[in-house]
């Protein structure tokens, strides 16, 4: 069983800082960075073990394919693997929050930018206790 | 009725006929006024001189007209006023024929008594008063179609062929009434904006177009009626182009506004927070020197400030959460 924190997000400097509060957290499992959900969602498609667990921590508005067009595409999938998904956006748009509820993998929506105590608490999660 | 006086027109060449038609009246009616005209051109003259005249008396046979055209003429000045026509049995027949062309009622000058007289001439006046009435309020009708400010259709009922519109209805839609009586309700209406029709009952809001190619928005209500003894359905429209265009200009800035709403939200919120994370981790990271916090401090109270703004025009457009997650 592998486990990996994938980041998601088009701002490099988001990735950095990101990577940077993940890592404070002492996260085992490796992580991987991708520019949109196209790249994400390639990547999830190639996999082809099973009992995986993947973290996404997903930015919503992004170019080429958005979280929200991620997690459409993601949701058509039938995947061996479990995906958890935190979003971590700008957005205090209310639609946005609504949204995020719909989906079973969601987790969590965080507001940007987080702290590392945030991450600290979000690691608590009870739906991440296999992940840890 | 009795106490009233009435004024008479008698026209009779014969001064014998004329003088027991004055005695039967007097005897009958008492006081009642009564003036005479000879032939038919003095009947028009006095005609134009009195006034508040009650009846007409007319003797068919005058020296200077007779027989229909002189039916015709005296009708055509009496106008509300009621006639009854004077004959012999020769002219019988046609006494009968001129009841159908309005003459109230005829008398054979040679049975005539005071009391057939006096009867006539009631029944004939107040017979002619509830008719003016009629008229008169029918009169009202066809002007509250004719006169009203709103456009209004009267159609027929099944087929929607037009049958008349009203004036309001010309000046808004600039067809004449010629163009209207060849079209059909629907030809009015563009494609995509029709109102329902239940049971030939119109109801809505419905696109028509005038004759200038422009479109108007119309609210339609519909009442069946009856016209010239058919069933008809008559429609009136009010024009609410206005309005329309107002809601529709509202909607569209609801709309940019929502857009601007999103824009804040997404896009300009992202550089933001892209700097108080660094601010963040600068502070978590590094070691700052004493002098340098105070730099620090007002950089992480301008990003609040900027992040405060931006809450507030969200709020005002109602689109932000109105709890925190975490």
């Amino acid at each position: 069983m592998n486990k990996e924190l994938l980041l998601v997000d088009d701002d490099e400097m988001m990735l950095f800082l990101h990577e940077r509060i993940v890592k404070k957290c002492n996260i085992s499992a490796p992580i991987r960075s991708f520019r949109n959900g196209k790249e994400v969602l390639d990547y999830l498609l190639e996999d082809g073990g099973e009992g995986n667990i993947y973290l996404i921590l997903l930015d919503i508005n992004m170019p080429v394919m958005s979280g929200w067009d991620f997690m459409e595409e993601l949701n058509k999938q039938k995947s061996k693997n479990r995906i958890l998904v935190v979003i971590i956006s700008s957005s205090l748009d209310i639609e946005d929050l609504e949204r995020s509820q719909q989906y079973a993998q969601v987790i969590d929506y965080l507001e940007k930018p987080i702290k590392s105590e945030l991450m600290l608490r979000l690691m608590k999660h009870e739906k991440l206790r296999d992940f840890i | 009725m009795e106490n009233r006086k009435y004024h008479v027109l008698v026209i009779e060449d014969n001064p014998g006929d004329f003088l027991l038609i004055q005695d039967f009246l007097e005897e009958e009616f008492g006081e009642v006024h009564i003036s005479r005209a000879e032939c038919f051109k003095s009947a028009r003259a006095l005609f134009h001189q009195i006034s508040g005249l009650d009846i007409i008396l007319l003797d068919l046979s005058l020296p200077d007209s007779s027989g229909e055209t002189l039916v015709n003429d005296v009708l055509k000045l009496a106008g509300t006023v009621p006639l009854i026509v004077l004959t012999g049995f020769a002219d019988k027949e046609f006494s009968v024929k001129s009841l159908s062309m309005g003459v109230s009622d005829y008398l054979l000058k040679d049975e005539l008594t005071s009391s057939s007289l006096f009867k006539s001439v009631l029944y004939s006046i107040e017979r002619k008063a509830i008719s003016n009435k009629l008229e008169h309020s029918e009169q009202r009708y066809k002007d509250i179609f004719r006169l009203s400010p709103q456009p209004m259709f009267l159609c027929e009922k099944g087929s929607e062929k037009l049958l008349s519109v009203n004036e309001a209805a010309l000046r808004k839609y600039g067809f004449s009434l010629g163009e209207f009586l060849s079209m059909r309700l629907k030809d009015l209406e563009t494609d995509d904006f029709s109102s329902e029709i239940v049971d030939s009952e119109y109801k809505g809001v419905s696109g028509h177009k005038t004759k200038g190619g422009e479109t108007i928005f119309v609210e339609v209500q519909s009442n069946s009626v009856f016209f010239d003894e058919e069933e008809a359905v008559l429609i009136i429209a009010s024009d609410i182009t206005d309005r329309m265009n107002y809601i529709n200009k509202i909607e569209q800035q609801n709309r940019k506004l929502s857009d601007i709403a999103w824009i804040q939200s997404h896009i300009l919120r992202a550089p933001l927070v892209r700097m108080m994370g660094l601010i963040e981790m600068m502070e978590e990271e590094y070691k700052i020197e004493d002098d340098q916090k105070d730099i620090i401090l007002n950089l992480k109270s301008s990003c609040h400030e900027l992040d405060g703004i931006i809450r507030d025009i969200l709020k005002k457009a109602d689109r932000i959460k109105t709890s925190q997650n975490i």
